[in-house]
This record gives C-alpha cells, structure tokens and sequence, in this order.
C-alpha cells in the first residue's frame, strides 16, 4: 500500500469522521463507537466520490491534489458544526458501568473475522479487476476518467449526435457515476491507474459493515457477546466474501448504505435520537447515487418510514397520495426520459434478455436455491425462518415488525422482478439474483439479531454492558 | 435423553445422508471389483519422468498444461462407474479432466472435468455421464490452466500422478465421489460474483446446505417433541448443533476461499502492480488494444479523441476489448450501430478481434457491410484475430 494510498483512505475516513461527530457526536458507547467506525469509512468513502465529482475538469494524477483543499474545508466545516454542536447539546455525564467482559473464546470469533479480512484484503489488492460488471460497467469510467477527466458518458445517439470529441460512451452509460468517483479518488490517491489500489475499498468496506452493523445491534438492545456473534456470522457469509475479495461490483455498497440507513432509522424509532435519523437520511439519499436498485430501495425505505410516521387512520390515505406520487414521480421521468424508467421498461418487456423463455416454476426454484441450497449463505435463510416461527410474537414489537415487514418487501418485490418478468432469465442462469438478494442479508442477520435479543439462553446471565 | 431417541437421531441422519448421496441399497457397500492403474503406467506427451511408481511431470506442453494417456482394456464402462485418481502437488492454477476413447468410435476424445480433490485421492462417479458406455480403450487425464481467473503462462507447476482406479459399482464409491465434490478445490470463475456452487462448472451433487437445513430441522422435531429435559436444555442442544453446522460449512468455505487465494498469490504475489495488470488470462486482448492505440497514433489520430467501433467474437471479448482500449473513445458496436457513420460524419475507426473478416475491398478500398451497404475505407492493421480499419475520406482526423 502505498503512502498516497494510505493518505487517501484516512482522508476519507476522516471526512466521514467528521460527519459522523457532527450528526451524532462523540460516541460514548461501545455500539456507538463501532457504529461509527463503520459508518465513517461508508460515508467518508462516499463523500470522497462526491466532492472528487466537482472536480470534472482534472485528470486522474491531478484529481487528489485538487480535491484536497476542498475535503479539507469541508471536513473542517463538519469539525466546527461538530464543536458547536458538543456545546450546544450537553449529554448527561454519568459514569459508564463496568463493562461486561467477553468470554474468553468469544476472542476467536475476533480473530476469525479479522484473519477473513486478511485474506480478502490481500485477494483484492493482488488481483486486477477482474469481475464482469467491474470492469464493464464502473472501472471503464473510472479509468477513462483518470486518463481524461470525468468526460461525459452520453446515449449512443447523442454520441454519433455530438461534436464534441470528449463524449464517450458505453454500455453502461446511464449507470450512476458515484462508484466510478470512488475509484477515480483512491487512483489519485494512488498516483496511477492501479487496480489493486481501487479494489482496497472493497475490504475496508466489507470491514465497516461488520462493524457498523455491531455497533447499531448494541445500541439496539443487542448482547456484546450476541453482537460479535452475529458479526462473525455476517463476515463468515460466503458471498459476502466474495464481493469483498473479488472487488469492483456495486453490490456491497448498496448493501452496506441500505443497512446503515434501516438499523439508523431503527434506532430513531427506537430511542428517539434525531441525529440518527440524519445518519439514516444520508445513508438512503445515497442509495441511488450507487446503483438504479438502490434507488428503488430507498423509494421502499422512505415510503415506510413516512407511513410509520402518519397517524393509523389517515394510512390508507397516505397510501393514496403515495400512490399518486409514485404515478407522478413516472409521469415526470417519462416527459423528461429520464433513464431509470428506460432501464425499468427495457427490463420489465424483456428487451435487455435474451435467449429462450423460462418457466416460471423454474425461475422460482433457481431463486430458492440460490437462498436455501447453493454455498452462498450459509444457512442464514433457514436459520431466520426458524427464528421468526419461534419467536413470531416479537413482530408485534414496533422495530422488529417494520424491519421484518421492510426485508419481506424487498424480497417479495426481488421474486416478482424474478419470476414475473423477462428477468427471469437471470434468474435461471443465477447471474443476478444472489447479488441482489445481498443488498438484504445483513438486514436478514438483523432481524434475528432483534428476535433473539431478549431469549434468555440457558447459563447466560443478562447484559449489563453500556450499547 | 432416551436411547431410542438417539437410535432415531442417528438414523435420520444416516437416511438424510443416504438421500444426499444418492445411494442405491441394491449395491455392495465395498467394491467387489478394482483395475488398479499405476502412475507409471501412463505416458505423458512431454515433460515425463517415471519415479518408482508415479510418473512424475515437470514441464508444460506448449499448451502450458499435460496430457497423460495410457490404453485400457475395459469391455464394459457400466461396470467401472467409479474413478478414483491420486495425484500430488498439482497447482491450484491447474484444471483437471479425465479423456478417454471409446472402441465404437476410436477417432473421438471424450472428456470430463474432475474436481480437485482435498487431500491426494478423488473420486468421481461417471455412472453419471451419458458418454461412459461401451468398451473404452484408453484413459487419461488433462491438466490445463484454469481458465478465466489464471494467466496461462504462470499456472504450470511441477506434479505427480501416483495412480488412478476403476471401482466396480458400491456405497463405498457412491460416498467418495460425493465427499470429493462437497470438499473439492475449487478456482474463480465470472461466475463466482453471483453464485458459489454453480461457479465451479457442472453440480454432480447434491447441496450439502440443504442437508444439514434438514438433518437440523428433523433434529429440532425429535427433540422438540420427545425429549423429556427441560425447554433450556433442548435449546442448549439446538444452539450447539446450528453453531456447529454453521461452522462446519464455513470451514469447508473457508478452505475453498484458502485455495482460491493461493491461485492468486501464486500467479499474482511476485509481481509488481504494473505488472499484475499485464499478466491477465486475456493477455491477447489487453495485447491487440495496446496495438490499436498505437497504429490509432501513427496514423495521426488521438486514441481517446477519435470514434473507435469495436466488435469482437462474443459480448465478454468485445466488453474486454473496450476496457483495455480505455481510455479511448470506443463504442461497442452492439451498443451504438453503425449509427452515422457516412462520408460526412468524418473518420471513424473500426477495431475488430475474432471476427470473421469483414468484406473489405482492398482494390476499391471500401469496406462492405452486411446490409449492401459500403463504406471507404483503409486497413490499419490486418494481423488476425485483430483487424483494424480507417473509415471516412483522407486527410488529418
């Protein structure tokens, strides 16, 4: 790892530092000090991409010099906000209680996530990219970007249409340019175009996400010592691994911003705490800036986080202004052709697939295996159907139901696009269904994580730990 | 907990197992018959030694892999179903494939990929494989780079074939090749992204996952519904059996995530950065790009100015050919058309890699498409599999 590399990981560390303490302050919890480990890599990576996005102009040697100044004001605006904010909200200053030590073989579970990372951290840096969608899809811009400056991608027509001679185009030319920017930022940082220093985000994520999603278990009412349990079943998730290792898809980052934006909201709805809210907020806001599902999620979170909020008789007249809106947000997209609709029209008729049909029994089936047989889970899908006949009476708490209620819909809305549509040719060639289905798997591992919370297992005394 | 319920446990385990390994209770549990075959006895085309009983291969054929043959004398393939093949410090860059030839039709070679097997012995049951029938006459093996994820010229490694065994029909048999696909070595693959299982080529068995969900589930209804310790204890047990499941299968990934890496490290940890980008399993491709850019150069044109068609055999060749021309201002053809490529839209560049040669005219210099259609045109580059070619009147892009 080089030096330039190094500085630019902590640079965006930092920047995503910043905006955590000036949203929620200085964490003072074990769970929030996890959290926002995990949360400041995400959003600092991220916001790394935004801000590099200002910067159109310059090529890939020059863009992490350029970008600097700015991080640096920004970062140092956040800091101040942070510093006012620390004075103006005083938080009780009570001592912290003792804190419940870990049992002594729960240390392997440490060392068994941190040897994962080791290896998946050491396969992204040694491998150039070398997944389909990675190089066709975000690395393409990025390394033309490097080369150029961030010239425009245009629709094939507009690009035989256009005089200009900067115009480019590609098969993935109305993807959103976010994750590009990511990279374009840690080649810069890295002083060329080097594979293996792009791909070291991958890691570093798939690290942030175990552990801001131990973090916000604990906060949520979660052991430490059923915390580190889940988050070494969540790093022990093969496919997971996988996506951390093999770097370059946008997977992991839908998943990881997804997660960080329900477990935040959840934790709104739980304790009251509108800086979490915020958290949540930034993390959905930045969904469709990752990938056009992402969009969609966020549409699905938003949606119910609105519904929770509207008071139980006037639901059913929230569903119909949303409906409406929903009709609205096509209506505008199809006057103004913006691409999503395109994308969602081609997808929905079939004019993206090709080859034979697919029975649907079949589609079905592939999707079902995909959870419950292939290697690509564990046996997460069958352990949370278990838990969630077990302990079906904890749905009617407010948290857990919604969270259930959310990864339901997401699934369902997954086996419809699946079974119902042309894509289920995807489907049946397993291409594409595990990948979406991993924007949900950590928000599966939640879920147990809140139906197992208050078991009373057997030789455990409760937890009296600080979340 | 009572005798008869472990009795119970035990058994439905065994049946699930049984169920799992698809074996037949008309067969012997041992077999009755083997044709042992020394490593010795096979010949490898180069790079052959005989050491005692194995044959020892050191270097690659000129396809960076080997091929180890030897004849056979089998009258019927559908009593030797079992394979089992030993060999030593084979690479985790290598494939393997068993080849064989069949007396019905001796000019063909047919083959089947083998799982490398965790420790030295794999079996494989070709009972399954429509092609195993009939007198074979001669049997070997092929040991290749893996494709995709290995740059061929950095998989050989020395390696040792100790033996291989034909089984007669058994339980024995039916569990050994079971147990080598559930704990097989496997590589990366494109497919390894989206779904593991399927990433390894074709699925000879069935989902180790879905076993223990069921062996779980039915262990869960017995001591649910028999035992007669308290609602702690049972879920004591069934806590201790699901972490145990779980680490048992993330053992096995583990160690299938171990032997992926150490193809990676082995082709790609002595390399420098720059270097690891050039030492990709589509060398070719990445080599015919950087020929583009350049003869894009002597001609007058910036590469990443001027509007390059490519096209290529298939969609992932012709995607590869746009990444490694980047950044240059290409479009996939199967994106963009011919679009308005006319005399008045300018010089427009059309780079092509494994395609059948287009209908180029040299004495008229035009290039004729396949819609009557024909364009002027200039041939830059005329090295098969990569063609390249000017299109649009003279003069300075």
């Amino acid at each position: 790892m080089s030096a330039g590399l190094l500085l630019g990981l902590l640079c965006s560390f930092a920047l995503g530092a910043a905006l955590w303490l000036a949203i929620a302050g200085w964490p003072r919890r074990a769970g929030d000090r996890l959290a926002a480990i995990g949360y400041s890599l995400l959003l600092g990576m991220l916001g790394s991409g935004l801000l590099v996005g200002l910067q159109r102009a310059v090529p890939g040697d020059r863009i992490f010099l350029a970008t600097l100044p700015v991080l640096g004001a920004v970062g140092a605006a956040l800091l101040g906000l942070a510093y006012w904010r620390s004075r103006r909200i005083v938080s009780p200053v009570a001592a912290p209680p003792a804190e419940a030590s870990l049992p002594r073989w729960s240390w392997l579970l440490l060392a068994l996530i941190a040897l994962r990372f080791a290896f998946v951290l050491d396969e992204a840096v040694l491998r150039p990219v070398f997944a389909w969608d990675a190089w066709n899809a975000w690395s393409l811009k990025a390394k033309t970007w490097f080369g150029l400056g961030q010239v425009p991608y245009l629709e094939p027509v507009a690009w035989w249409q256009s005089a200009d001679s900067a115009a480019h185009t590609a098969l993935a030319w109305r993807y959103p340019g976010l994750l590009s920017r990511v990279e374009l930022w840690l080649a810069g940082a890295a002083g060329a175009w080097n594979e293996g220093a792009v791909a070291t985000a991958w890691p570093l994520l798939w690290l942030a996400l175990v552990a801001g999603c131990a973090g916000q278990w604990m906060a949520l009412g979660v052991s430490r010592l059923g915390s580190l349990i889940l988050a070494f079943m969540l790093a022990s998730l093969p496919l997971l691994s996988v996506h951390a290792g093999l770097a370059g898809y946008a997977d992991l980052w839908v998943s990881a911003a997804l997660t960080f934006a329900v477990l935040a909201w959840l934790r709104w709805l739980q304790d009251g705490d509108r800086s979490q809210l915020l958290l949540a907020l930034c993390c959905a806001a930045l969904l469709p800036l990752l990938k056009f599902e992402g969009a969609i999620w966020a549409l699905l979170l938003v949606g119910l986080a609105m519904l929770v909020q509207v008071p139980a008789r006037w639901r059913w007249v929230g569903l119909g202004v949303a409906a409406l809106l929903a009709l609205a947000v096509v209506l505008v997209s199809w006057f103004l052709h913006l691409p999503w609709l395109a994308l969602v029209a081609e997808t929905i008729s079939g004019a993206t697939t090709s080859g034979s049909e697919v029975s649907r029994i079949a589609a079905a089936v592939a999707f079902f295996n995909g959870l419950f047989g292939q290697n690509n889970w564990h046996l997460l899908w069958p352990l949370l159907v278990a838990c969630l006949i077990w302990q079906r009476k904890r749905l009617r708490q407010r948290e857990i139901g919604l969270l259930a209620l959310l990864l339901g819909g997401g699934l369902a809305a997954l086996f419809c696009l699946f079974v119902f549509t042309p894509a289920a040719k995807w489907a049946a060639s397993e291409t594409a269904t595990n990948r979406l289905v991993l924007h949900w798997v950590p928000l599966a591992l939640s879920l147990l994580a809140l139906l197992l919370r208050d078991v009373q297992w057997p030789g455990r005394r409760p937890d009296a730990s600080p979340r | 907990m009572p005798r008869t319920l472990v009795i119970a446990l035990v058994a439905v385990w065994l049946l699930l197992i049984g169920i799992f390994a698809e074996i037949s209770p008309f067969q012997s549990p041992w077999p009755q018959q083997r044709y042992v075959l020394e490593g010795a006895g096979f010949a490898a085309l180069s790079g052959g030694q005989i050491d005692d009983d194995a044959l020892a291969v050191d270097s690659a054929d000129e396809n960076q892999g080997a091929l180890l043959v030897r004849s056979v004398e089998i009258a019927d393939a559908a009593d030797w179903p079992v394979l089992r093949y030993r060999f030593e410090s084979l690479a985790p860059t290598l494939e393997l494939a068993l080849v064989y030839r069949r007396a019905d039709s001796p000019s063909d070679v047919r083959t089947v990929v083998l799982t490398r097997p965790r420790g030295g012995t794999g079996s494989v049951d070709l009972s399954r494989e429509k092609e195993w029938q009939g007198a074979i006459t001669e049997i070997g093996f092929a040991v290749y780079p893996v494709a995709q994820s290995v740059p061929a010229q950095h998989a050989f490694r020395p390696f040792r074939l100790n033996g291989a065994e034909f089984w007669s029909p058994s339980w024995a048999g039916r569990i050994a090749s079971v147990s080598t696909e559930w704990s097989g070595r496997r590589s990366w693959s494109l497919m390894s992204i989206s779904a593991l299982g399927p990433d390894s080529g074709a699925v000879r068995a069935r989902s180790p996952v879905l076993l223990l969900t069921l062996g779980l589930t039915f262990t869960l209804v017995l001591l649910t519904q028999f035992t007669p310790t308290t609602p702690a204890r049972t879920l004591r047990v069934i806590a201790i059996t699901v972490a145990a499941a779980w680490l048992l299968l993330d053992l096995r990934w583990s160690l299938s995530f171990a032997d992926r890496h150490a193809a990676t490290r082995q082709v790609y940890a002595p390399l420098t950065w720059p270097q690891r980008q050039e030492q990709l399993a589509d060398a070719d491709v990445l080599s015919a790009a950087q020929s583009v850019r350049q003869a894009l150069r002597d001609d007058g044109a910036d590469p990443d100015r001027v509007r390059l068609l490519v096209d290529a055999a298939s969609d992932f060749v012709r995607a590869r050919f746009v990444y490694h021309l980047a950044p240059a201002r290409t479009a996939p053809l199967n994106l963009t058309g011919w679009g308005a490529v006319t005399p008045q839209a300018g010089v427009v560049y059309f780079a092509t890699f494994e395609q059948p040669e287009p209908m180029f005219d040299a004495a008229e210099s035009r290039l004729r498409l396949d819609f009557g259609f024909s364009l002027p045109a200039r041939q830059l580059i005329d090295a098969p599999p990569l063609r390249l070619y000017r299109i649009g009147p003279e003069g300075t892009p």
